[in-house]
């Protein structure tokens, strides 16, 4: 016979995230720099392959960074839901970027035209489809700006697309209907000219 | 989020090439900016633990 198991369950996926999430913020507002320092080894690599996407050039893509980070300890002891930091980080990211990038800016403002498609099904990219990185990462550079952008976060992140519309300050209509043109756009790109690389 | 798609995140970061000038660049601001930023609270904080020290000191004598 075996022993009961005693132990309380422990969290998973999303939630697990989101309590470390919670607990650096806390340790960091304690006064524990290396808090902050551990926020920064955790997200550094995505936040930089996120901006990277935006705005293409390397150089331009540190320095975004380098603001990211200096935009995230001045907010950081202010954030209201310290759960939410992964999408709070991003949120900076891409203020920073709008900031500097103009084709972003351009975008930010041409985004009250688009068509928001009816009845989408809430289906995010998973490997299933997509499983060969190699092959997204070349064809995420082949894609418009808008949808490079929302197809990078959902391979990035476990976003819900609440959050991926708080990210990008779009209404949940349109992310649906840009992520379901994103993940279109991406299988042609990777279906036409993936074969001929 | 599940097994198969975190491989799929690392794989697509491991994908990103950088040039390790630019990354040291980088990481050298960065630690110039956790120098001047991050160790202003904890002077300030040393420096008020040592003004009470030395308060307290006083009241002894």
């Amino acid at each position: 016979m075996t022993e009961p198991n005693t132990q309380p369950p422990r969290p998973a996926g999303p939630e697990r995230e989101e309590i470390l999430a919670e607990l650096l913020v806390l340790r960091f507002r304690r006064g524990d720099s290396r808090a902050f320092r551990e926020i920064v080894e955790r997200w550094e690599k995505r936040l930089f392959y996120y901006l990277r996407r935006l705005c293409g050039q390397e150089q331009e893509s540190w320095d975004l960074l380098q603001q990211t980070w200096l935009k995230a300890l001045r907010g950081l002891g202010g954030l209201r839901e310290p759960r939410k930091l992964n999408a709070w980080l991003y949120t900076l990211a891409r203020r920073s970027a709008a900031d500097r990038i103009a084709a972003l800016a351009a975008e930010n403002s041409r985004r009250a035209d688009e068509a928001v498609l009816d009845e989408i099904a809430d289906d995010s990219p998973g490997p299933e489809e997509f499983a060969d990185a190699a092959l997204v990462h070349w064809g995420l550079d082949k894609l418009e700006l808008p949808q490079r952008e929302i197809l990078t976060l959902f391979f990035l992140e476990d976003f819900s697309l609440a959050e991926v519309a708080e990210i990008l300050e779009l209404p949940l209509g349109t992310v649906k209907s840009r992520l379901h043109r994103a993940r279109s756009a991406l299988r042609e790109v990777l279906s036409r000219e993936g074969g001929l690389r | 989020m599940s097994r198969e798609r975190i491989n799929l995140r690392d794989n697509l970061l491991a994908q990103e090439r950088v040039s390790p000038e630019l990354e040291s660049k980088y990481k050298e601001e960065l630690n110039k900016m956790f120098t001047e930023k991050l160790s202003v609270p904890k002077s300030i904080g040393t420096f008020i633990l040592a003004g009470l020290r030395l308060l307290i000191g006083l009241a002894e004598i």
